[in-house]
């Protein structure tokens, strides 16, 4: 067990300085980019430029500079913004809060309408089941820029229960401000999960073990909760964990719609203004958010299933 | 003159007995509602090619005297705040909103099918070699591959398309690599190796035609996804720029959404659910019957 978690840490470990280099990498060989950023139209006398090189440390040599940024990222250091001259983890540590709270609150409305609707679907009866099904045929093929323009429209503008634009400030109007976005973002994971949640009822219900059960007499509720449930939480971790990782990048597209200033509206306009430094820190954090959901999940997986535990302990 | 006209009447009427013979295998593989999705996809398709004949505008020709109209005889679909012509724009839009995928599809099965042909073919080292690094591509998000692509070469089809074949790359292959792997041990394989078939021949005009049907649901599959990943990139303002008409840059309109004119949102948001519904559905019967095939 202890040396499956450390190969899945280490592979975590080796993905995570892969995408870094390709993050860094990538941009460092940007047509033009520090200089036309710096200088502008602007000629400068090369001693001024020697300077500002020197500065940003851009006349060292790539992996120099590179095992500067890493180090610096580790640390909490993320570079200097050179289009705002501000240090990036400012900027990173005010957009921030928005993506974590969007996250975590789609997540929350992925698992209960997710779990909930697929125990629902499996357990109760026929026109139960079609309508739920079919919620979720519609939930799984509206993409996620398209229900948030629709949520948008509807909820926002037509009805005007909710404000259209902007996070909000305390606890309660960050709320009532975030909850279209959550939803736009939580659809189409939370349609899909359903879907997962009511096979592996399905399964889990047709088994032997659950006959036997309901023979010796054991009362509904029990057999449900005891036989047929908790063997039919495996796939259903997995899958919810996966989805949380896709909102990472979802919350790109959301934030864009709603008009949210989170990471992925940072990362797009840095983007916009070719402000690399930016980039090159949230991507970075998007990505690694990613992959260390991933790895967490795949070690979630394993721990839930003592025949994963022990066969791997043979092996 | 008369054997002449014989002729073409017997090779025009094994033409029409072609045609249904083909529906009728369509049928059984689709089911009558893969059927419709099919030729919605198509009939969108056509139009997309034929844009210039069956559009009634260009899709840039601005009237100011109408705009913002709503649906009327000359404009069946409405305007948009420009007066540009809505059903146009949809047609005009379904080109770049339909070659983006095919670009994506295109580069992502050519690279796959024949890294998944090596990666069976030889097994071992070379097979651990590549499925390590298709795992390391599959670990980082295809929309923030794109967005990277887009900072370092600038907003473009051609840079968001290439950065989607390669984030869509490893699932392909993984999925044909491991079709091809049951065929790896069927026994003609050996048999075309004690004829002295050539590796590349064997693979090339037995393995990989086998495993056509698991290719044909990847592919279909993955233009589903690559329909929706391009038409969002669009929306964020990093692919198709306007005023080109393409599908995600039309649902990019909050002013029509502000100023009332919810319709000119609407269609294009509409035309992308169906389009991704019925090619989502085709993909799931095709891979469907793969798998029930297989069992």
């Amino acid at each position: 067990m202890l040396r499956y978690l450390g190969r899945q840490l280490l592979s975590m470990v080796i993905l995570l300085l892969l995408s870094s280099v390709l993050i860094y990498g990538s941009l460092y060989l940007a047509p033009g980019s520090a200089d036309a950023v710096l200088f502008g139209n602007h000629t400068v006398t090369p001693a001024v430029r020697h300077a500002v090189e020197a500065q940003y440390h851009l006349n060292q040599p790539f992996y120099v500079q590179y095992w500067d940024w890493l180090s610096g990222a580790l640390q909490g250091n993320l570079g200097t913004s050179i289009a705002f001259r501000t240090p990036v983890s400012q900027r990173v540590a005010a957009a921030a809060p928005v993506t974590i709270y969007l996250v975590i609150y789609a997540s929350i409305l992925i698992t209960i309408a997710g779990v909930g609707l697929g125990v629902a679907s499996a357990l109760g009866g026929r026109r139960l089941d079609a309508t739920i099904m079919a919620v979720t045929n519609v939930g799984t093929s509206v993409p996620t820029f398209v229900a948030a323009i629709l949520l948008l429209e509807f909820f926002s503008l037509k009805l005007g229960w909710f404000p259209s634009l902007g996070a909000g400030s305390g606890f309660f109007s960050r709320i009532q401000h975030l909850t279209l976005p959550a939803v736009a973002l939580a659809l189409w994971a939370a349609a899909y999960l359903t879907r997962v949640t009511r096979t592996s009822m399905r399964d889990e219900l047709r088994g032997e073990h659950v006959a036997t059960a309901r023979a010796r007499g054991l009362r509904n509720s029990l057999v449900i909760r005891r036989h047929v449930f908790r063997n039919a939480l495996l796939p259903i971790v997995t899958v919810s964990g996966l989805q949380v990782a896709g909102l990472i990048a979802g919350t790109i597209i959301v934030e864009q719609a709603f008009g949210l200033n989170g990471l992925g509206q940072l990362l797009l306009t840095s983007v916009e203004q070719k402000d690399y430094a930016t980039v090159q820190a949230v991507a970075l954090i998007l990505v690694g958010a990613f992959v260390v959901v991933n790895t967490l999940v795949d070690i979630a997986y394993t721990f839930l299933d003592p025949r994963i535990r022990l066969g791997l302990r043979e092996a | 003159m008369s054997t002449l006209e014989a002729g073409d009447l017997k090779s025009a009427r094994t033409r029409l007995l072609v045609a249904p013979k083909l529906m009728r295998r369509l049928h059984r593989r689709l089911g009558t509602t893969g059927m419709a999705a099919a030729g919605f996809v198509l009939l969108v398709a056509i139009a997309a090619v034929l844009a210039p004949l069956v559009a009634p505008y260009r899709p840039n020709t601005e009237d100011f005297l109408a705009v913002n109209a709503t649906p009327s005889g000359a404009h069946l679909l409405g305007t948009d705040e420009l007066g540009r012509d809505m059903l146009s724009r949809l047609i005009w839009g379904a080109r770049t909103s339909l070659l983006g995928p095919a670009i994506v599809v295109g580069v992502a099965t050519g690279i796959a099918v024949p890294l998944a042909a090596i990666s069976a073919w030889f097994g071992g080292t070379v097979d651990l070699v590549i499925s390590r690094v298709l795992d390391l591509i599959f670990a980082f998000p295809g929309l923030l591959l794109a967005i990277l692509v887009v900072a370092l070469y600038g907003p473009g089809l051609l840079p968001c398309a290439i950065a989607l074949a390669i984030a869509y790359m490893p699932l392909i292959a993984r999925v044909v690599r491991s079709g091809l792997m049951r065929e790896r041990n069927k026994a003609y394989v050996s048999a075309l190796d004690v004829q002295g078939v050539s590796a590349f021949a064997a693979c090339a005009r037995h393995l990989v035609p086998n495993v056509s049907s698991i290719i044909w649901a990847q592919v279909t599959v993955s233009f589903g996804y690559a329909l929706v990943d391009l038409a969002a990139l669009s929306f964020l303002g990093l692919n198709i720029q306007p005023p080109t008409a393409d599908w995600g840059v039309m649902v990019n309109n909050e002013t029509a959404l502000l100023d009332g004119h919810p319709l000119q949102v609407l269609y294009p948001c509409l035309v992308i659910v169906l389009c991704v519904t019925s090619i989502a559905y085709i993909g799931n019967r095709l891979a469907g019957d793969e798998q029930g095939a297989r069992r």
